[in-house]
């Protein structure tokens, strides 16, 4: 089943092409990496999913209109500031993202803050949280309105490495016992083919769209980056310093 | 001294208990969402509404709220329109109608006394239609914006997770720009214009320092806004200082105080 459609979508920021005549789809329970250059349009593409920005082009989660259908996705943005002044809990913060639809579940905010371990943090203030505490209240934030889709915007930026092992870790998790479709903005693509089913390229136009292990074509991402770029341990440049 | 004569000083008092609960509630959002110059703006540029009003001898404070509406909507439309940083629109907007509201009350000859009101205010000012019309337009603030508290906070606090989450952020960010810019109007005839965003961020700021929660946030800073309301008039009375004044100071005073002694007991 296609979680995600989008069909010639096209984006401009005045006379400004961001992205061009895009198709591609995602199938239920995939993990999609996007991947490409700065400026390639990455977020871009998540904001267009989400209905943030304006687009031409046809956009389904579901088979349905995307407007329709927001509710159905959970978002971790790149960046998410907090006002330093606001004295406020991660169980409030959390709390009050809840709908009227939802709030029914809120006894489901405890098991997701438990599963997500940080239980021990929901009496903490949301200024005094660590960039890998907030980014699981982040998480936690995307699931308690129980979404299908679950879109990442270069979720690791703010972490340090230890923080990044475990990202993945909720990744994978999430995807497997929450049955979430995944999409993923990320620069990481020496580390994403451990852990994605599938990649989308792309630098304004659609690079690839396929299984994770187009990453490893040389002349993909070469195309994609314009110079020579390898994914290890599957680099040419590495076998020749190791001859 | 005979209580009688100071009854005059109980409605200023019940209206300035009114608006100072609605300013601290309002307060948060305008911290939250960084809207302090917004206010201040909207405040300022009334000037123009409240001139017309002025030379042509009609009630201040109504033509004020419809100045307080455009402009308002004025702001919220440019910022949607322009690539303009807001605070720079409503610089434009602060001094535009500020200066084409001095040029109208130069029309009229002589000292303009009532100019100084305008900025610093005066409760002997405040009439009877002040009174309920300030009152009434208060209460239905404060009702509106503990209807739609909720939702106030999640579109300060996230966008994109409110439009996510299926709200109409369009629709209440302007309407948040109608409430405030309504709200800031209604205190200008005793608090003045210059000091009136004293009182919608004073209050939550002090707040701040003291809460722990949210939920603490929300309970303390109509309190303390009381507390200083309270305060302010003690001030003012008994040491014959302008009203606006000693309010602001008695709120400015409070802050200082809690920043200071949380420093002390390294709170």
């Amino acid at each position: 089943m296609k979680a995600i459609e989008v069909k010639n979508l096209n984006v401009s920021f005045g006379n400004f092409k961001v992205l061009d005549n895009i198709s591609f789809d995602v199938e239920e329970g995939n993990i999609t990496a996007v991947i490409g250059p700065n400026g390639s349009g990455k977020s871009t593409l998540l904001k267009a999913i989400m209905g943030f920005i304006p687009y031409k082009g046809e956009i389904l989660i579901y088979g349905k209109p995307n407007s329709e259908q927001r509710k159905l996705i959970g978002y971790v943005p790149q960046h998410f500031e907090i006002e330093k002044f606001l004295p406020m809990t991660v169980k409030e913060f959390l709390e009050f993202n809840l709908t009227e639809e939802t709030l029914p579940k809120k006894s489901h905010l405890e098991h997701h803050l438990k599963e997500l371990d940080i239980l021990n943090y929901k009496d903490k203030l949301l200024r005094e949280l660590s960039g890998g505490q907030l980014q699981r209240v982040l998480f936690c934030r995307a699931l308690i309105n129980d979404p299908k889709i679950l879109l990442l915007d270069e979720p690791i930026s703010e972490i340090d490495i230890a923080g990044q092992k475990e990202f993945y870790e909720i990744i994978r998790f999430l995807n497997k016992e929450h049955k979430l479709t995944i999409l993923l903005v990320t620069h990481e693509i020496t580390i994403v083919h451990h852990f994605a089913t599938h990649v989308i390229c792309l630098n304004k136009k659609l690079v690839c769209n396929g299984p994770i292990t187009l990453l490893f074509k040389e002349e993909i991402l070469k195309e994609l980056y314009g110079r020579e770029i390898f994914v290890y341990p599957f680099n040419k440049p590495l076998e020749k310093n190791e001859s | 001294m005979n209580l009688e004569e100071y009854l005059f000083l109980l409605k200023p008092l019940i209206l300035l208990i009114f608006l100072g609960v609605t300013y601290s509630l309002l307060g948060i959002f305008v911290l939250l969402k960084r809207l302090s110059f917004f206010s201040d703006g909207i405040a300022h540029a009334s000037v123009f509404s409240l001139a017309i009003a002025y030379i042509l001898g009609l009630e201040l404070i109504p033509l004020g709220i419809l100045g307080g509406i455009i402009f308002s909507s004025l702001i919220y439309f440019l910022e949607r329109k322009t690539r303009i940083y807001s605070d720079a629109l409503i610089g434009l907007i602060f001094v535009t109608f500020l200066s084409l509201g001095i040029i109208i009350v130069s029309f009229k000859k002589g000292y303009q006394p009532e100019l100084l009101n305008f900025f610093i205010g005066n409760i002997l000012t405040l009439s009877q239609f002040d009174f309920y019309l300030v009152i009434s337009l208060s209460s239905l603030i404060l009702l509106l914006t503990i209807l739609f508290f909720k939702k106030f906070v999640l579109i300060f606090l996230d966008r994109n997770e409110a439009i996510l989450r299926g709200f109409n952020v369009n629709l209440f960010e302007y309407l948040f720009y109608l409430i405030l810019g309504i709200a800031t109007i209604l205190g200008i005839k005793i608090v003045g214009i210059v000091l009136i965003t004293a009182l919608l961020i004073l209050p939550p700021m002090s707040s701040s320092l003291l809460s722990r929660s949210f939920k603490q946030i929300v309970i303390f800073s109509p309190l303390i806004s009381i507390f200083n309301i309270f305060n302010g008039f003690l001030i003012s009375f008994l040491f014959n200082f302008p009203l606006s004044s000693s309010l602001v100071v008695s709120n400015s005073f409070f802050f200082f105080l809690v920043f200071i002694l949380k420093l002390l007991l390294k709170l």
